[in-house]
């Protein structure tokens, strides 16, 4: 009996064991049709404002052109797929999702490159689609052939967010610098709410405040560099320590940060904020419609760039959501021709007015809530790639190094110069077992 | 019948049984082979075949996108035991096989001792085990919605009852791993019980009638009749148990939302290895996942074989 207990408990192991070695080794596949069809994944789920956009633009082209769009909303992790699918010959032809994450795809060879589609004309109007994008949003969009990766047709940009009311009731002014940031914090506080609302159990939107710190004291691209210095000596910049004392000044400030901030559960920081619990939400663009449903009523969107430091450099962290094409794709052509007829004014508005985002063509106005935004991207002295690109360039470096050191500072557990201490460290460490 | 009266069973059983004819025997083995076939074609096609090739993949430089692999010996290797993130998840997954796995075996033990005696015991069983039906990612994302330490339900309810004091960031950093491992510890629960259960009901009733007429205390009867006569089920839990720890994954996947991983910190062996292989950012390393896993593989077929030298006990026939 005890054998044939041993007997099933080893095939019970060796079964889970080989589950778990067989993932490494398995991959699906998806099917393309003729050259008057194209398969197209999307990141976006079926029903979302997005999706309903794309759904309607491929009724109107395929009705235009004859050419069939054959359509899987996958999501997400569209581009997990992707990759699977591209083991295969199976793979589709057109692909959208985020920028970072084509850039990834691009570099692994899993995209083509898609300047053709840039000079292609868009249709119904006399511009190309180069010339109706400006420079500034695809300078990061190329890959590491110098090709570009994608065509934008939404803009991300992050954002210190508050509803303009309550910064009226408190008696106080939009911050154009840090201090002034920290002024506001004060009256929030004042009036019973804290200044700063955030989902602590995320760890990229917790770096959010470092990173845009840092690219005012040490402008666009600098924790990129330090981020691939093996010797983690880059850190020790005086101006990193002067970041990152800042951001101690935020965070320990009485009352300034929203009660139990560092365990917050995504959307219930975000929530509470748009329920008046703190004044400010650090965001990406989508920080309005993702609390829309929960907002006070009468909650005023607004939002700034994230403000200056003395003698800082001003920049705006920005990221796009747009379409690429796959190197096996069996009909790039029609693929690009797809793009460019998305990009008319007419799709750009319908993005603009039916999901309510900010449509990558700046000669279509974004929606109310976030025409502030977009003002901003106009603005920009510079715009700059979405956390530095270390997430996607460094992928684990940002996960087991940064964010785990950012953390600490962030929840008030380290003073910063601890926290250099444990960056520089960290990274030598981390440098020395994955050169 | 006394407790003495146990019998201890030679190691060698059924020797005295007589051998069929040779022609029998082989026709047999013949029909046993013929009913094998099928399941030995899917198992080998879908698991071991993979898993091989899994072996091998972990010697190439291989994102597993269509690109070509490239040979590099043990470097992945070199580079996983060199790497201090994947040393501490397989802390974090130690973690979770001793404290959850000790927590898990007393409660097991003392549910069951509890329940013995109960007589609405198949109620309590099935209510016990019903956390195991659910799939852990929709437990885990519950969990973290009662735990949030802004509005969740643990929060709330200790404020609106008085006990504000005894409220706690569950989430943040200091307590967010010892949540989720208590949380595991609730789903697997009610699981060991009901196969320990099964194997403490086998134990005839005289025993412990016995027991009783002797004066044994509680422990004296747990000690002297329910464990060593259930000592081959506890070798199964902890079979069993090795292996779910050693896979975590999901609970701690979805603890704070799908798609949005919680701090490195709190990785597991295994959300390490999905993290290396199907990057949520940037380029996935797959030949990289796969010397892990195999470096899993390794450690869990270890721990297997050591936990059943160490529960090897003489068989006791009842």
């Amino acid at each position: 009996m005890r054998k044939r207990m041993r007997i099933l408990a080893a095939g019970a192991a060796a079964a889970v064991l080989a589950g778990t070695l067989a993932a490494c080794g398995s991959s699906g596949s998806m099917g393309t049709e003729d050259s008057k069809t194209i398969t197209y994944w999307s990141t976006w789920n079926k029903g979302e404002p997005q999706q309903q956009v794309i759904q309607q633009a491929i009724g109107s082209f395929t009705k235009e052109t004859g050419i069939k769009v054959r359509a899987q909303f996958s999501g997400r992790q569209v581009m997990k797929q992707v990759d699977t699918a591209n083991n295969t010959s199976k793979v589709p032809d057109l692909v959208d999702d985020s920028s970072e994450s084509l850039l990834s795809a691009a570099n692994s060879g899993v995209l083509q490159g898609v300047d053709a589609v840039y000079g292609r004309s868009v249709p119904g109007e006399s511009k190309t689609v180069a010339q109706v994008i400006p420079p500034a949003s695809v300078k990061f969009l190329k890959d590491d052939k110098g090709q570009y990766a994608l065509v934008p047709y939404q803009t991300l940009v992050t954002s210190l967010w508050f509803n303009d009311k309550m910064m009226q009731k408190i008696g106080a002014t939009p911050p154009k610098t840090f201090d002034e940031l920290l002024d506001t914090c004060g009256k929030a506080v004042a009036h019973g709410m804290a200044c700063v609302a955030d989902d602590g159990t995320i760890p990229d939107y917790n770096a959010y405040w470092l990173t845009q710190l840092v690219s005012r004291y040490l402008g666009p691209e600098w924790i990129r560099k330090a981020a691939a210095d093996k010797t983690g000596q880059t850190w020790r910049d005086p101006k990193f320590l002067a970041a990152a004392q800042a951001l101690e000044k935020l965070v320990k400030g009485k009352g300034n940060m929203l009660s139990g901030y560092q365990g917050s559960k995504l959307p219930a920081g975000q929530q509470a904020w748009s329920q008046n619990k703190a004044l400010y939400l650090l965001m990406g663009s989508w920080a309005a419609s993702d609390t829309k449903n929960y907002a006070a009523s009468g909650f005023d969107y607004d939002s700034v760039t994230f403000p200056s430091v003395p003698n800082g450099q001003m920049s705006v962290d920005s990221q796009s959501v747009g379409f690429g094409i796959t190197k096996k794709a069996k009909n790039p052509a029609a693929a690009q021709k797809f793009i460019a007829y998305f990009m008319s004014k007419r799709w750009m508005s319908e993005l603009s007015s039916k999901a309510g985002v900010i449509p990558s063509r700046p000669d279509v106005p974004a929606p109310a809530t976030l025409a502030s935004v977009q003002k901003q991207l106009a603005d920009a002295p510079v715009v700059t790639r979405y956390l530095d690109g270390v997430p996607s360039i460094y992928p684990n470096y940002w996960t087991n190094v940064f964010d785990v050191a950012d953390d600490q500072l962030f929840f008030g557990e380290t003073s910063p110069e601890k926290f250099v201490d444990k960056l520089v460290s960290s990274s030598k460490s981390y440098w020395a077992s994955h050169s | 019948m006394t407790i003495s009266g146990i019998r201890r069973a030679p190691a060698v059983v059924g020797g005295e049984t007589p051998s069929p004819p040779r022609h029998q025997k082989a026709g047999s083995r013949r029909t046993v082979l013929l009913f094998l076939l099928p399941a030995f074609v899917v198992y080998t096609a879908v698991y071991i075949a993979p898993a091989v090739a899994s072996v091998a993949l972990s010697l190439f430089r291989y994102s597993g996108t269509g690109d070509d692999p490239k040979y590099i010996g043990l470097r992945n290797y070199r580079q996983a035991l060199r790497d201090e993130a994947f040393r501490s998840s397989f802390v974090n997954t130690f973690k979770v096989l001793f404290f959850v796995g000790i927590a898990v075996f007393v409660m097991s033990f003392v549910l069951t001792m509890t329940m013995r005696e109960m007589r609405a015991r198949g109620f309590v069983r099935a209510v016990l085990f019903f956390p195991f039906l659910v799939s852990p990612v929709i437990i885990a994302i519950v969990w973290g919605f009662m735990l949030d330490p802004t509005r969740g339900l643990v929060n709330t309810t200790l404020n609106e009852v008085g006990l504000g004091s005894f409220t706690q960031v569950w989430l943040g950093p200091k307590l967010i791993f010892p949540m989720m491992m208590t949380g595991m510890g609730w789903m697997f629960t009610g699981f060991f019980v009901t196969i320990l259960m099964a194997g403490v009901e086998r134990i005839p009733p005289y025993y412990y009638e016995s027991a009783d007429l002797a004066g044994a205390t509680r422990w004296q009867k747990f000690r002297l009749i329910t464990l060593p006569l259930s000592w081959d089920v506890v070798g199964i839990m902890a079979v069993l148990w090795v292996i779910n720890a050693m896979k975590t994954f999901e609970f701690i996947y979805a603890f704070t939302g799908v798609g949005t991983p919680p701090s490195a910190t709190n990785w597991t062996a295994a959300l390490y290895v999905y993290y290396t292989g199907f990057a949520n950012t940037g380029q996935p390393a797959l030949g990289s996942a796969c010397a892990m896993t195999v470096i899993m593989l390794l450690i869990i077929a270890v721990l297997v074989v050591l936990i059943q030298r160490l529960m090897r006990r003489e068989r006791i026939e009842f």
